[in-house]
């Protein structure tokens, strides 16, 4: 990545009374790139879309643009454009005078805003709607109003807040695809503001994971999937299993960990964390973690394999291209397991209740931090 | 062959019950034959009050009614009083609005309460404590005044009671505004009088016009409080006819409410007109 | 926001200047309100609103029952038909109403016909010698009658007590009732123990906003009551137009405020102890 950021964030805060909605949060964004803010709700993604956006003042910290101070700026003195979660398109003015909202108040001369407008309708695919209103749109029409309205004054940066969330899941899948289109052809930098996972994996180039106001990683979308910084991030990006460990220790290449579950596991160095110290290696600040992919199920005990265990089969629910299975272990906890649709056939013909053996490799585990307290690449 | 049935009532249509029709029906009658005697008798050619007896049709009662130029002053003063008091309300209004709906302010709930004082109370309480206040400030109607000078009494008790209708129509619609399309607008560049034109009024539009329907239509309507506030010369047409009602009853005050009527109907007509208007526009 | 201050001043001012002029510090006129002839008064300006009021209510609520489930087109039709009088000016209503009422007015002499009519009939049927309509028809007093007045009253205010009544009715879920009916209850049932009790937000509602203003009417019992059955606005207005005793017309009017206040604190009271309730839930 290119080492000049576009956005620079160092050590916001923002406080509303006694709360925290931001606490110490320092990231860079770099220009061309799709940036995705992400988190559960309350985590303080929106407020640092607000503070980048000016409708929000930090409590303390600095937001530099272009290495220049972006604080004291007023909103509409700012390159930077937002769609809004509700889209906010003006119901009064028709598509057109919408897009051309942001341009008159630039005072672009006339015919410049006419095929500026013209420009913008079209990459959004909305040319023949420009007389329309608004309440003649659909709530994929009016969202690419919304985008319009924002590509024709050509920001720096562009926010988007939620962006999907409102749309149905067929339409959400196709704006996905188009949005990344979208951005590829006007090369402006986006930074996404989403509590959706799955979203942000297919949208972003890069993820900042928060919660409760403090940054947690940010990374690549398959970096966050892989070497998820703690137990957070890692249940956050997707489903996994955890464990509580006795201990771990080093031994050599490897770590060997002690968990009354599993027993004893030797994980390889690059299954533990690297936010993982030694100060983790109590039995309360970690946890050993496997993702349902790599968990395979079988009727007989397996020959080989690090963790076997033995539970008895629950439920199964096709998924279409697979199938995942619910193992319950002994009152203790259940797993699930991803499986192809002609395994989860024969462990159904062994019936419900049935005992089945859940085994992984040690080489598919993770050797997490619970909380890794701010740390993050 | 398969069993038909009478396609029946669902249990709670209660709109397709005769017997709550009925008094639907009789309460429609109840509201409207008073009025539509009153009208249709204004054209009786009768002299006597009590006009019983239809005697043939005649606009002469207009005649005189148009020619009446203590009724004619009367219902001038009333019309230059409803629109002093609808600007001045709706003004008035859409400020209080804004400022109850955007700031937070110590004592707001007390502000909120005072603003809202005159929807509650009794009219012939505001009529006394309006009366009361002007005498105390040495304000009455003063003739020497030119006109319309000499309204200016009834105009400011007007707004009082009119400006807080006007201002609880624009605070519910305020209160459908998204704040995002306000910021949508500051993203793109405008500053907060560019918002407050562009965004804000537009929205406000419907209550607005609402509000001045309201404030309008009150104001036209006032007796109690103007008869209160109003000096001798002051006249409006309610108080006018009441005058005339209390020595008899005349074709001629049919005449002349009848055209209070028809104007407070041209008024719902055209407001209804521009409602829908926005609301196909929203 | 200068102006809302004049305003909050002006209001902050009526309230002074009432106190103002009863600032000797007398009881006098609050005494005098106590007695008897005025209490009479009071009494009849109680019962009169009370009366009017649950008139308005008793008939508010089927009509405001049809409006809210008749089909979405209709709705907006009916309500207008409701509202429209609404509009019109209180005194002109009023006024037509004694148009009407009066003893040679159109009632009376549509009730004439009706009498005349349904005698010929009973003669017909050879029924006519036994009078049993009375031997004259006499024509039924209106006007200077109480009954006069609450009509005039209930006249008004209907359009005022439907709207609220209508809006509780319009947000209730049809599912509460055909719960009811599905736990077996029937109709009646279903309307007085289900729809009645989740239609109360709007009829005391409409009984607040019904109720306050006929205390305070003045123009009814003027026009109706003929000077007959007066209530405490008119007394009121005489002291300000007549008997020139305005501390005791602003202690009768201040009287009226309270009753308002207390009446509206009532409600915002049991507002609050509901919203606790359903909270609770």
């Amino acid at each position: 990545m290119s080492d000049n950021p576009i956005v620079s964030i160092r050590n916001l805060s923002k406080h509303f009374g006694r709360f925290k909605a931001l606490d110490d949060v320092s990231l860079d964004i770099h220009a061309g790139e799709i940036f995705a803010l992400l988190g559960p709700s309350g985590c303080g993604k929106s407020t640092l879309l607000r503070i980048l956006s000016g409708f929000e003042t930090p409590t303390s910290g600095d937001v530099l643009l272009d290495n220049k101070d972006l604080v004291p700026l007023k909103p509409n003195k700012r390159p930077i454009n937002m769609v809004f979660q509700s889209y906010a398109v003006f119901p009064h003015m028709s598509v057109e005078d919408n897009v051309a909202y942001g341009l008159k108040m630039e005072g672009v001369a006339k015919a410049e805003i006419k095929t500026r407008v013209e420009e913008a309708l079209e990459q959004v695919h909305l040319a023949q709607f420009g007389k329309r209103k608004p309440h003649q749109l659909s709530g994929g029409q009016r969202q690419r109003v919304a985008l319009a309205r924002v590509l024709v004054k050509k920001p720096r940066l562009l926010l988007l807040d939620e962006p999907l969330s409102a749309l149905d899941a067929k339409l959400r899948d196709a704006m996905r695809l188009e949005l990344v289109k979208l951005q590829e052809a006007v090369g402006i930098t986006f930074v996404i503001v989403t509590h959706d996972q799955a979203e942000a994996m297919a949208i972003a180039d890069r993820i900042a994971v928060l919660n409760e106001g403090r940054l947690r990683q940010v990374a690549s979308p398959s970096q966050l999937y892989q070497k998820p910084v703690d137990a957070f991030v890692a249940d956050f990006v997707g489903t996994i299993h955890c464990f509580d460990i006795d201990s771990a220790a080093q031994e050599g290449d490897a770590m060997r960990v002690n968990s009354a579950l599993l027993g004893t596991v030797k994980l390889p160095s690059d299954a533990v964390a690297h936010s993982f110290d030694s100060a983790h290696s109590s039995s309360a600040e970690s946890v050993v973690a496997i993702r349902p992919e790599h968990i395979h199920v079988a009727a007989q005990q397996p020959l080989t394999a690090d963790v076997a265990l033995l539970g008895s089969l629950g439920d199964i629910a096709f998924q279409g291209q697979h199938s995942i299975v619910e193992i319950m272990l002994d009152g203790r906890a259940s797993l699930t397991a991803v499986t192809t649709n002609s395994d989860a056939q024969a462990l159904h013909a062994a019936g419900t209740g049935s005992p089945v053996w859940a085994h992984w490799s040690g080489s598919d585990m993770l050797l997490l931090p619970k909380d890794a307290k701010g740390a993050f690449s | 062959m398969p069993k038909h049935y009478r396609n029946k009532k669902k249990p709670f249509e209660y709109s397709k019950k005769w017997s709550l029709r009925s008094v639907f029906l009789l309460a429609t009658l109840f509201l409207y034959v008073p009025i539509i005697v009153l009208i249709v008798f204004s054209f009786n050619n009768s002299r006597r009050g009590g006009n019983v007896i239809w005697k043939g049709f005649t606009t002469k009662y207009y005649d005189k009614a148009f020619n009446n130029e203590d009724l004619m002053l009367a219902f001038g003063n009333t019309l230059t009083i409803a629109i002093v008091a609808t600007i001045a309300s709706v003004i008035l209004g859409t400020c209080t609005a804004i400022l109850l709906w955007r700031f937070r302010f110590p004592f707001k709930p007390l502000v909120e309460g005072l603003v809202s004082l005159p929807i509650v109370i009794p009219e012939i309480c505001m009529g006394v404590s309006l009366a009361l206040f002007f005498s105390a400030m040495g304000w009455l109607g003063n003739t020497s005044d030119i006109w319309p000078f000499n309204l200016s009494n009834i105009m400011i008790a007007h707004i009082t009671f009119c400006f807080p209708f006007a201002a609880m129509v624009i605070r519910t619609r305020l209160q459908s505004f998204n704040r995002e399309m306000e910021e949508a607008a500051r993203d793109l560049g405008a500053t907060e009088f560019q918002v407050f034109k562009d965004i804000l009024l537009p929205h406000l539009k419907p209550g607005l016009v609402a509000g001045a329907l309201l404030s309008f239509t009150l104001s036209l309507d006032d007796f109690i409080v103007t008869f209160f506030t109003s000096g001798p010369n002051t006249v409006t047409l309610p108080v006018k006819i009441y005058s005339m009602v209390r020595f008899s009853v005349t074709p001629e005050i049919n005449a002349a409410s009848t055209i209070l009527i028809l104007l407070t109907l041209v008024l719902t007509f055209f407001a209804l007109r521009i409602q829908t208007k926005d609301d196909s526009i929203l | 926001m200068v102006p809302l201050g004049i305003i909050f001043m002006y209001s902050f001012g009526e309230n002074v200047s009432l106190v103002e002029v009863k600032t000797t510090w007398t009881f006098d006129n609050y005494k005098r309100i106590f007695e008897p002839e005025l209490m009479t008064l009071l009494w009849r300006t109680l019962w009169i609103s009370i009366l009017a009021t649950a008139i308005c209510i008793v008939v508010a609520f089927p009509v405001a029952l049809v409006i809210a489930t008749a089909s979405p087109s209709s709705k907006a039709w009916l309500l207008l038909l409701i509202m429209l009088p609404f509009w019109t000016n209180l005194l002109i209503r009023t006024y037509s109403l004694l148009n009407i009422l009066g003893t040679r007015g159109r009632l009376n002499e549509l009730l004439g016909w009706i009498w005349l009519r349904t005698n010929d009939f009973l003669t017909f049927v050879g029924a006519g010698d036994l009078g049993l309509l009375g031997a004259k028809f006499v024509p039924i007093k209106f006007l200077g009658t109480p009954g006069g007045v609450v009509l005039g009253i209930v006249y008004v205010s209907l359009p005022f007590a439907i709207l609220p009544i209508y809006s509780a009715l319009e947000r209730m879920d049809t599912s509460y009732l055909e719960a009811s009916m599905d736990l077996g209850a029937g109709q009646l049932q279903t309307f007085f123990r289900i729809l009645v009790p989740l239609a109360m937000p709007g009829i005391l509602t409409a009984f607040i906003i019904t109720f306050i203003p006929a205390l305070g009417q003045f123009l009814t019992p003027e026009l109706l009551g003929r000077g007959q059955v007066d209530m405490i606005a008119n007394v009121i207005q005489r002291q300000f137009k007549g008997a020139n005793d305005w501390p005791f017309g602003s202690a009768l009017s201040l009287m009226l405020l309270y009753v308002t206040f207390i009446l509206l604190a009532l409600r915002a009271f049991g507002d609050a102890a509901r919203s606790k309730r359903e909270a609770n839930l």
